[in-house]
């Protein structure tokens, strides 16, 4: 018993070295297998060259809206008037466009999702009718 | 995404470059924040034009300097008073602790350096270079090294890959929970054996 005690405490670094090894190389493979997932589904694709005016997709859409976005933010990347936002939602806030959407939405004790969907849909109205 | 790095990034969005400084500088220092998430968010929106990307690179690298030397100058100075104060005199003053300070010591440029790309790590790495006394110069240089690197690296995928960003918080971010463990694992083993062949 001794002997076999041992022997296992012997070679019990190489075990534990050889199960690392193996967790390491499976994660690695799996990490390299989910990336290139992601990129064939189009999720890993650059968006922009190394030369700055290079830019491979330029359009936004209202569904890429999230919550945490404030109203300046979004203003800003679908180049909404400055009373836009304000005027379609009714929003009596002056300093609503430092707010965030789900901020605003919890300050008036709004549905955030429904909200959210709210001012994405008003974008998407925008951006139809200056097509 | 967690509400927490959902409210950093509205914190971001308003204050921009003074949020990214403080969240760089609070990270390096411990505070357990997304720093790398909100280098990728930060030049994602410079790619944008909302931010610019110059200014989000300095800030970045500014930020973390800061954060290590005042981690690096806090735990020199009072780390051991503290570790006694909380009754850990055990630990500092046992073999495992000096053993760790001098292998940080003699290989400090791939620890400090490889330690900048994990918060975690980082505030680690800064902590024992600290309690070991490591030279300050030789601290700052690969410390401001290791911040540039990391800066460049993460501000890389948010620049590039814009809206994509996201995608890439969510894959590394899980990625790096096992990376942690698995460092956590190799540190002790080879730590244990380290210990074993100088005190043989």
């Amino acid at each position: 018993m001794r002997k076999i005690k041992t022997k296992l405490h012997k070679y019990l670094w190489k075990i534990l070295f050889t199960i690392l090894l193996i967790i390491i190389i499976s994660l690695s493979v799996w990490f390299i297998v989910n990336l290139r997932d992601l990129y064939r589904a189009g999720e890993l694709r650059p968006t922009r060259g190394l030369n700055r005016n290079h830019i491979y997709k330029q359009t936004a859409s209202p569904d890429q809206i999230q919550g945490w976005m404030t109203f300046s933010y979004v203003n800003y990347i679908f180049n909404l008037p400055p009373d836009y936002l304000s005027g379609n939602l009714n929003i009596q806030d002056s300093h609503y466009l430092n707010l965030g959407i789900n901020q605003y939405a919890k300050m008036k004790n709004f549905n955030t999702t429904i909200f959210l969907t709210n001012v994405r849909e008003s974008i998407a109205q925008y951006t139809k009718s200056t097509q | 995404m967690s509400s927490l790095f959902q409210n950093i990034l509205g914190l971001l969005l308003v204050y921009k470059y003074v949020a990214f400084f403080l969240v760089s500088f609070l990270s390096s220092l411990g505070v357990p924040l997304p720093a790398g998430s909100s280098t990728m968010a930060s030049a994602a929106f410079a790619s944008q034009g909302y931010f610019n990307i110059y200014a989000v690179l300095v800030t970045g690298v500014l930020g973390n300097i800061l954060g290590d030397i005042t981690m690096y100058t806090l735990s020199k100075r009072y780390g051991k008073k503290v570790l006694y104060w909380f009754h850990l005199k055990k630990f500092v003053e046992s073999k495992s602790l000096k053993i760790v300070e001098r292998v940080e010591n003699n290989y400090s440029a791939v620890a400090i350096i490889m330690s900048r790309f994990q918060d975690q790590a980082t505030v680690i790495v800064n902590v024992f270079a600290g309690l070991g006394k490591m030279k300050f110069k030789r601290f700052v240089l690969y410390a401001v090294i290791g911040d540039i690197l990391q800066i460049i690296f993460y501000s890389s995928i948010g620049y590039f890959f814009v809206e994509n960003w996201q995608v890439f918080y969510n894959t590394v971010g899980v990625f790096s929970w096992l990376i942690i463990l698995v460092t956590i694992i190799i540190s002790v083993l080879v730590a244990n054996k380290y210990t074993k062949k100088v005190f043989r």
